[in-house]
């Protein structure tokens, strides 16, 4: 027996139809190739048997996604008995991670009882969010991740780069070179358009129409009181 | 510099600003700003819809990046093209030609190195999220000297 499950997509009419093997826990189902069906065949038969699951968020949003069919992008086969439904809220995760929908990852992650899960399932999640760019989301389970593990490294070092931003210091003195550059490339623009420059404190050290040209001219490539960049 | 109602500062430091497309083919107008990241100075695109400080690889091959030192994977799409790179902490200056500048610590994404020829000439982009979130700004879009006002949040 199979249960069918769906996300709602505002995004596209496109309907994409999507096969969930049968794998008993989940720790393999990325490396499984899933499978595209073309057709939305069989349609009444799926949204029964979306409409006999029971009652948790997701399959809520499934029912309420089934019922505007036209709303509908993705759906997801498995084999009802194959995995608990814990699992399969992680698969469902990995399933709209494949998909590249990062619409349906948020919702998925949303939807998701996260002060149940493992430290392992806190970091797949944050894996898969990142390697499809869900990065409100990475954010997110970097921050309560972090606070729920504090003695995991790996998740302690997902919260340190996905921290929120922190003032270092709110008192630099001003830059004139700064200013000075953006003047020399304001005044120079059309002269120099596209060419690679090097600026020190608004006068040009060296010009070259590429990169690569530029750094064989400079002196020393790694001064940090250059500006290296192409003219806009 | 600049004051909310209340006479709390707004803004404590200026610097001037281009606006400008970055890329040839484009003509969408950018607001382009001279930061430091990590003390190297680099031309950052201002991307109000975009998370974290996105690094141009010329300025990532300056910071002497290695992309093995994160094993933090993650993928940027800029303008539909997705690149592959690693994710960072980095330091970032916000340089003030009038006040005070700002130093902020943010997380940065460092394409790959061989993400390098795809991208091209294409600057580094200085987003919101994880990055500007703490830093409140102002445009002054006067064309003849364009200004870009900043300060801290309290």
């Amino acid at each position: 027996m199979v249960a069918v499950y769906a996300f709602p997509e505002q995004r596209s009419v496109d309907t994409k139809f999507f096969l969930i093997p049968n794998t008993s826990g989940t720790s393999s189902a990325l490396e499984t190739p899933w499978r595209f069906l073309s057709e939305p065949t069989g349609m009444e038969e799926y949204s029964q048997f979306v409409s006999n699951e029971g009652g948790s968020a997701i399959e809520q949003l499934i029912n309420r996604a089934v019922l505007d069919f036209s709303s509908v992008s993705l759906f997801i086969i498995r084999d009802r008995t194959s995995t608990a439904n814990q699992d399969f809220e992680m698969s469902l995760l990995e399933a709209a991670a494949s998909m590249g929908d990062e619409a349906a990852f948020a919702e998925v992650v949303n939807s998701i009882k996260w002060d149940h899960r493992s430290t392992e399932e806190y970091i797949k999640a944050l894996r898969l969010a990142l390697s499809i760019g869900a990065h409100p989301q990475a954010r997110q389970l970097a921050a309560e991740g972090g606070l729920r593990f504090p003695e995991n490294d790996e998740m302690q070092e997902y919260t340190r780069l996905l921290a929120p931003s922190r003032i270092v210091n709110a008192h630099v003195p001003p830059d004139l070179n700064a200013a000075a550059d953006m003047r020399w490339l304001k005044a120079h623009r059309e002269e120099y358009l596209s060419q690679w420059v090097a600026l020190r404190g608004g006068t040009l050290i060296v010009a070259a129409p590429t990169r690569k040209d530029l750094l064989a001219q400079l002196e020393d490539p790694k001064d940090k009181s250059v500006l290296i960049t192409p003219v806009y | 510099m600049l004051f909310l109602p209340n006479r709390e500062p707004f803004a404590t430091g200026v610097m001037d600003y281009a606006f400008r497309p970055t890329d040839s083919g484009e003509n969408n107008l950018r607001i382009i700003l001279r930061i430091s990241v990590e003390n190297i100075p680099a031309l950052a695109v201002l991307d109000t819809g975009g998370p974290y400080l996105i690094i141009a690889p010329d300025v990532a091959n300056r910071l002497g990046f290695d992309p093995e030192a994160s094993l933090k994977k993650t993928e940027i799409k800029i303008r539909g093209v997705a690149y592959t790179g690693n994710l960072h902490r980095v330091d970032i200056t916000l340089t003030a030609s009038e006040g005070e500048g700002i130093q902020f610590q943010a997380t940065a994404f460092v394409p790959n190195t061989d993400q390098e020829e795809k991208w091209g000439n294409l600057p580094t982009f200085l987003g919101i999220e994880n990055c500007l979130e703490r830093i409140r700004f102002a445009l002054d879009p006067n064309p003849d000297a364009p200004k870009f006002y900043f300060g801290t949040l309290p």
